[in-house]
């Protein structure tokens, strides 16, 4: 029988959240390997990514920039105890900084953008 | 000589410099108005493209019909959304605004400018801060206009909306009024052709299919009916119906707005367009008709959303309480067109491929074609739905479809047409479910036995041709049933005044034309008409005061016609 993503994904969350161990995940991936589901792995780490945060109550921060800055202080204002981060560089930004929570929600506050809004109209 | 190119170079300089000063200082004034506002804004991020489709990750408070952006890499590209699904949303590429298209200048197609893993931004009303739904700008400005299903010009007219105005915002997708809003039908549509206003009639507010084959004169049939609006719009403009009808009586007797009318191409070449735009012009009735154009070569999301569009832009001058047309040229296209966005989107394909909902699609449509009611400012939307079928065949998925939504149909047969009776109309197969409430009562009372004595004759003609002698009585219908078949043809782009195909029926089917020869027919009409018009028009502003055939009018009727018949 096949399985689909989402199914793997909640196993996958409700087995890390019981035992966090490499042990577990090296199984997970055996699992499903002897099930032909490799090629659904990427999806699925993705689903169990959100999976998990939700269920923990955490959220996942990504702070982008065009160029390496110091963020402690940004992320001290963002973060609770228990959010996971990382830090992209993205130098399409031109200047300023993008934070994007969950991969749902972004505030950007790019030179890029800011350019864009004073030479296209918006959208309405 | 050397004097005046330096005098010239000197002035190009100086407007150079005046207009980028200009600029300047425009850009200057926009940048220190620009007050930042940063918000969350609710993305996803794109997992696949192809084929003007996208399925996006994420926005998980996307609503379906909202407008999505997707930053490309040459500007912002828009979509909307068709399917919500747990974790993903499938959308339709749009494309970019046409003004930010003219402006990067270049003619990439937007389904290449998208790549997987690009962000997708949900768009808000600025104004309410709601969910920015797929609409359109509508107005009288747009009267005249050639658009696009997004309301963009296509006719190289300009902006269709200045600045200062404030255009209204219809939905694409919007409810049809209900039923205590609406009352039946009961204003005619005069479409000018003969065989349609006499037999199959249209009331202001019905659904009226035209169905037939290729090469049937479907278009012509609905250009007739465009042209045939000005027409009847410059007769009553010229002579204003008596003081002493009062306005409910005009109103009822279909004399009140004039119409509105909207045609919508759906996948029709580009020079077919251009040729229909072309004879609106000549004819004077591009001043009240709106096209709204999804070519062949435009993309399949606009083939689908043209049909939305045009009728959105009707429900603006319905609601207004004016009389609008539409027609959709053609509904077997945009079921084609949404099978293959249904097919990309991985909905579960049912009969001939098309989606389970195609037949909502098109009900949810024409149900929009609606008379309101006084309350709801008695305004209507005629909906003239255009199926071409495949080798005449009726029994297809979309035809019976459409057909059982529609308040009847005008059933054209390539056979007639080849054979030379034009409009090429199926007498036998069409049918106006509800048009005969509307039909004028002079229409009514001349044309009432026409459906029956045409169907008398084609059983007689069938018969003749087997059987080698015929008795007198049977030659004798069978002559005028041929009389009649011929004053009932028409060439196209010559809609005739609803007065004039009075009197013309009148005079054929009261036996008045016998003793003329089948062949003869179509220059005994004309002879006929033009003599009315030289020497008896009161006749023709007495029908048209009137509109009914009262012992007063028939006996003028019959003075004329015995007078012109002497004199022949």
């Amino acid at each position: 029988m096949r399985y689909k993503s989402k199914i793997y994904a909640k196993l996958l969350v409700s087995l890390l959240i019981d035992k966090k161990s490499k042990e577990v995940f090296d199984n997970f991936i055996k699992l499903l390997e002897r099930n032909g589901d490799l090629k659904k792995a990427k999806e699925i780490i993705q689903l169990a990514e959100k999976l998990y945060l939700k269920k923990v109550g955490s959220k996942k921060v990504t702070l982008e920039s065009a160029r390496k800055i110091n963020s402690k202080d940004i992320l001290k204002k963002i973060l609770k105890e228990g959010d996971f981060w990382e830090e992209k560089i993205n130098t399409d930004l031109i200047a300023g900084i993008k934070v994007i929570v969950d991969g749902e929600k972004q505030l950007n506050y790019s030179l890029k953008s800011k350019l864009d809004k004073i030479f296209s109209h918006r959208y309405e | 000589m050397r004097i005046r190119i330096f005098v010239n170079s000197h002035y190009i300089c100086n407007w150079h410099h005046i207009m980028s000063q200009e600029i300047i200082e425009k850009l200057k004034q926009q940048i220190e108005g620009y007050k930042e506002k940063p918000e969350w804004e609710e993305i996803g991020k794109i997992i696949e493209v192809g084929d003007g489709i996208v399925k996006i990750s994420g926005l998980s408070n996307c609503q379906s019909q909202e407008v999505l952006v997707i930053e490309s890499e040459k500007g912002e590209v828009r979509a909307v959304a068709l399917n919500l699904e747990e974790d993903s949303v499938g959308a339709l590429v749009l494309g970019r605004d046409a003004r930010s298209a003219r402006e990067a200048g270049d003619p990439v197609l937007e389904s290449s400018l998208i790549k997987s893993g690009q962000t997708v931004k949900r768009t808000l009303r600025h104004s309410s801060g709601q969910a920015n739904i797929l609409s359109i700008p509508v107005g009288g400005q747009l009267l005249g206009r050639v658009v696009d299903p997004l309301g963009n010009a296509l006719d190289g007219k300009g902006p269709i909306f200045s600045e200062r105005d404030k255009p209204a915002i219809q939905f694409l997708e919007s409810t049809a009024p209900n039923v205590l809003a609406r009352e039946s039908v009961n204003q005619p549509i005069h479409t000018g052709i003969k065989a349609i206003d006499s037999m199959i009639p249209i009331g202001r507010g019905q659904r009226e299919l035209v169905i037939g084959d290729r090469q049937t004169g479907k278009t012509a049939i609905a250009l007739d009916m465009i042209i045939n609006q000005g027409k009847e719009r410059q007769s009553s403009s010229a002579k204003p119906p008596s003081h002493k009808a009062t306005e409910g009586q005009r109103a009822s007797e279909g004399r009140g707005n004039p119409v509105v009318c909207i045609y919508v191409a759906i996948g029709q070449k580009e020079s077919k367009i251009a040729k229909i735009v072309e004879t609106l012009k000549n004819n004077n009735a591009l001043d009240y008709t709106i096209v709204v154009s999804a070519s062949a070569s435009s993309p399949a999301a606009f083939w689908y959303l043209a049909p939305f569009a045009g009728c959105a832009i009707g429900e603006y001058f319905r609601d207004k309480g004016k009389d609008a047309l539409i027609i959709y040229d053609d509904l077997s296209k945009h079921a084609w067109a949404y099978r293959q966005i249904s097919l990309l989107l991985r909905r579960p394909p049912g009969r001939e491929a098309y989606p389970g909902d195609i037949f909502y699609l098109h009900s949810r449509l024409l149900e929009r074609a609606a008379k309101l009611n006084k309350e709801n400012g008695g305004g209507s939307l005629t909906a003239i739905p255009i199926i071409e079928t495949q080798l005449g065949d009726v029994t297809a998925y979309i035809p019976t479809n459409v057909i059982s939504i529609t308040d009847g149909q005008i059933y054209l047969e390539s056979d007639l047409f080849y054979q030379g009776t034009r409009p090429a109309v199926n007498v036998g197969l069409s049918v106006s479910r509800v048009g005969g409430a509307a039909q004028t009562k002079a229409m009514k009372k001349v044309a009432g036995k026409l459906r029956l004595q045409l169907a008398q004759f084609r059983e007689l003609q069938t018969f003749v041709q087997f059987a080698s002698d015929v008795d007198q009585e049977t030659r004798e219908k069978i002559h005028k049933g041929r009389i009649v078949s011929e004053v009932l043809k028409q060439t196209d782009l010559a809609p005739m005044p609803f007065e004039e195909q009075v009197l013309v029926l009148y005079a054929a089917l009261n036996g008045y034309f016998d003793k003329f020869q089948p062949e003869e027919i179509q220059k005994v009409e004309a002879k006929f008409l033009e003599y009315v018009k030289d020497l008896h028009e009161d006749i023709l502003d007495l029908l048209k005061e009137k509109r009914d055939i009262t012992e007063e009018v028939e006996s003028k009727i019959k003075s004329v016609i015995y007078k012109f018949i002497e004199n022949m």
